[in-house]
């Protein structure tokens, strides 16, 4: 394991930090928001301000329909080692996953949780998002 | 050796007590089998875990919330590197919302299932002779009845004894 990595987009969403493959993510920008293209099923709701002000910052998933994804800044675009990568428990890994957590990311005492927006979105099969 | 309505006891008389004291142990420790009990507060109740469920016991450490878990898992706690899921034994047990307890965890352990228990107090950590292990009292309800295999008597309180094997049975999706 040693000496693989991964690149990893982090991400803060409603006071958590997050963090999703780097491919999964064709750009961010902050531009005026558009409910029917947010990425459904994420673990936190759309920040009342960008409600309000009609703006906010997104990132834009890759893929066939691509998505919006609502955060509130971004951190940072790193190259993580998978030594650095923790699995969640094994019997609370099941629960998780379903919902497209699949992982935590150790760095610098902050735990990053993991996303994957494919599982995210539903799709079970996600070919290779890590270590390729 | 009564002045003042205090007690004095003569250091002789001290001895004499300790040993007797120890002579009283020595007989339940070779004439009864004894089990390691560790004895945790959680919420204002005590309750009895088998020691050889409770691997070690930790300082308080910050909780990471994650998303989509029950009220009774806040979060995960980073424990050398490793990461555990914390369980509030207090929200498990039925316990209405309350700040997480910072005080200790108890790592617990049970064939490939491991947690940080989160919990007030450690009590004590205890040999009790298997004759003041009894049945669960009847007068358990709620999630408690679920989780409790017996009742341990402890300084003269009876402890409802948690189950680790049932508890990972509730908590396991």
């Amino acid at each position: 394991m040693d000496g693989l990595t991964v690149a990893l987009l982090l991400f803060r969403a409603q006071g958590l930090y997050y963090g999703v493959p780097a491919f999964q993510v064709l750009r961010s920008a902050h531009e005026p928001w558009d409910p029917e293209r947010i990425l459904p099923g994420l673990p936190w709701t759309l920040a009342q301000d960008v409600k309000r002000e009609n703006t906010g910052l997104f990132l834009h998933t890759t893929g066939e329909k691509p998505y919006s994804v609502p955060i509130e800044g971004m951190e940072d675009v790193v190259d993580a080692s998978l030594s650095r990568i923790r699995p969640f428990p094994d019997w609370l890994e099941p629960c998780v996953l379903l919902r497209g957590v699949w992982g935590v990311f150790l760095r610098n005492g902050r735990l990053y949780i993991l996303l994957d927006f494919a599982r995210v979105l539903g799709q079970k099969d996600c070919h290779g998002f890590i270590g390729t | 050796m009564e002045q003042d309505g205090k007690n004095f006891l003569s250091p002789d008389r001290i001895l004499t007590e300790v040993r007797k004291s120890l002579k009283t142990r020595n007989v339940v420790d070779v004439e009864e089998d004894q089990v390691k009990m560790v004895v945790l507060a959680v919420g204002g109740q005590r309750y009895a875990l088998h020691g050889k469920d409770v691997k070690e016991i930790l300082q308080g450490r910050e909780i990471h919330p994650v998303p989509f878990l029950p009220t009774y898992i806040p979060g995960l706690v980073n424990v050398r590197g490793e990461i555990e899921a914390a369980i509030d034994l207090g929200r498990l047990l039925g316990s209405e919302k309350r700040p997480h307890p910072k005080g200790l965890i108890a790592m617990v352990q049970k064939g490939r299932f491991r947690a940080a228990m989160l919990v007030d107090e450690v009590v004590d950590v205890v040999d009790i002779p298997l004759t003041r292990v009894g049945p669960p009292l009847s007068s358990l309800s709620g999630v408690l009845r679920e989780l409790v295999s017996g009742t341990v008597e402890f300084s003269g309180e009876a402890l409802a004894l948690l189950d680790v094997e049932k508890l990972v049975a509730r908590v396991t999706p």
